[in-house]
């Protein structure tokens, strides 16, 4: 009698390309491969990006993510969702990059990154903001950066998450294993943090 | 904080949504329009472009190249940072009292600690480093014996010693007289004993005239006696 999937399995919208790579070992990014990396690739370097606050080691954390996702996509048994599972590697990641950094890099050279990062745009695009328009808002992403950025790990981890890629507090729960009750706490104590960082800056840019 | 306020909030948290608490509740009201701007603020941030230079790099890293992991393994050894003691030392070592500012301190150490020289190592050492490594048993004992802790003796020692002295001194007190007394007796005893059972080492003789007398004790007889020499009584 065959054994029984686990149960993830048959609600998880990723269980049929993740078994797909399971059945072969990556040695390329080519074929099933590939198309899990172009599923996940923006929501990788998206939080990678929020946590470590620029896009250097957004990029070595983002190859980190990836680099374990593949090498351990066997090990992976549907215990949980796959999405929390990415989540999961890419938030760890991120805090180690961001640790390992923190000596490398000053603050002053952190901040120019993130300006430069921001809103690349097509002078062409004639749905394009106005560039006054477009750098103040630059401005503004790059100052709310700064204000995530100067949150404690667990709490950056959390309002990312939470309010950047969308996850509710189950998806949170299950992709940081903490239990709902401490999601519900470092989100209030994120935004207690947040009125301390966030709320001068934007009362500054709404009100000029 | 009440209890409606708290489950108000709570709420909010988990799915934000409109209630009636905000109507009757200032604080509440103002709380969340605190929390509507900032999840509005995070939501609204552009995702990033991701760079193709990931799916370089990921490619690299699936065919075997892990050179990149690698340094980022050794670069995230942890460097201990210079405890403050070596700042203090420092200072002693040129002489200077920390007591100016972070800038004038760094001016001061900057050029006196360039002064340090690197000193090449002297000839002597390749001699001595020869020598240790022909009998290292030995350099190893000699290293180690002469670091090794002096203790001082305990003070258990000093009591032993003094009840030591104290015994000696009772015995010389009390017990050699003893001992001188008990040699007496034994002696005046001995002699005591001698003398019960000998006979006495002199013949008594009674002599009624001195012609009966011994030549040799004649004339001290007479004198004893009282009778001129030569006159027989």
């Amino acid at each position: 009698m065959p054994a029984e999937d686990p149960p993830g399995m048959n609600t998880d919208p990723d269980a049929e390309l993740v078994l797909a790579c399971q059945r072969t070992s990556a040695t390329s990014l080519e074929g099933d491969y590939r198309r899990l990396y172009d599923r996940y690739k923006d929501r990788v370097y998206n939080v990678c990006f929020r946590i470590t606050g620029n896009p250097s080691d957004a990029l070595d954390a983002s190859q980190e993510t990836f680099g374990i996702l593949f090498r351990r996509m066997r090990e992976f048994r549907f215990e949980s969702r796959f999405s929390s599972w990415v989540y999961r590697i890419a938030v760890n990641a991120s805090i180690d990059v961001r640790r390992r950094a923190r000596r490398r890099l000053t603050s002053l050279e952190a901040l120019q990154e993130v300006r430069d990062s921001q809103g690349k745009y097509d002078p062409a695009d004639h749905m394009v903001e106005m560039p006054s328009a477009a750098a103040s808002r630059r401005e503004l992403e790059a100052e709310i950066q700064r204000a995530i950025s100067r949150l404690s790990p667990k709490l950056r981890t959390i309002i990312v998450l939470r309010y950047v890629e969308n996850l509710s507090y189950e998806e949170v729960s299950e992709a940081l294993r903490i239990s709902l009750g401490t999601v519900k706490s470092r989100l209030a104590r994120a935004h207690e943090a947040l009125d301390r960082e966030l709320t001068p800056v934007l009362d500054k840019h709404y009100l000029g | 904080m009440k209890d409606d306020c708290q489950k108000h909030r709570d709420q909010w948290l988990h799915a934000p949504a409109w209630s009636e608490h905000e109507v009757v509740c200032a604080d509440c009201a103002a709380w969340t329009r605190v929390r509507v701007q900032h999840v509005a603020a995070l939501s609204a941030l552009t995702r990033p472009e991701v760079p193709e230079e990931l799916a370089l790099r990921v490619q690299a890293e699936l065919a075997g190249d892990r050179g990149r992991r690698l340094e980022r393994a050794l670069t995230s050894l942890t460097r201990p940072g210079a405890p403050a003691e070596l700042e203090e030392r420092v200072v002693e070592l040129f002489g200077q009292r920390a007591s100016e500012g972070d800038a004038t301190r760094g001016e001061q150490h900057a050029p006196a600690l360039g002064a340090l020289d690197v000193h090449a190592a002297p000839p002597v050492l390749e001699r001595l480093l020869n020598e240790e490594l022909a009998a290292a048993a030995d350099y190893r004992v000699k290293r180690f014996s002469s670091s090794l802790e002096r203790l001082s003796a305990p003070d258990a020692l000093e009591q032993r010693l003094q009840l030591g002295v104290r015994r000696r001194a009772l015995a010389r007190l009390v017990l050699a007289p003893l001992a001188t007394l008990a040699a007496a007796t034994l002696v005046v005893w001995l002699l005591v004993r001698r003398g019960a059972e000998h006979e006495y080492p002199f013949l008594v003789v009674r002599a009624t005239a001195a012609d009966r007398l011994d030549p040799l004790v004649r004339p001290l007889a007479e004198i004893l006696g009282g009778v001129p020499p030569g006159e027989a009584r």
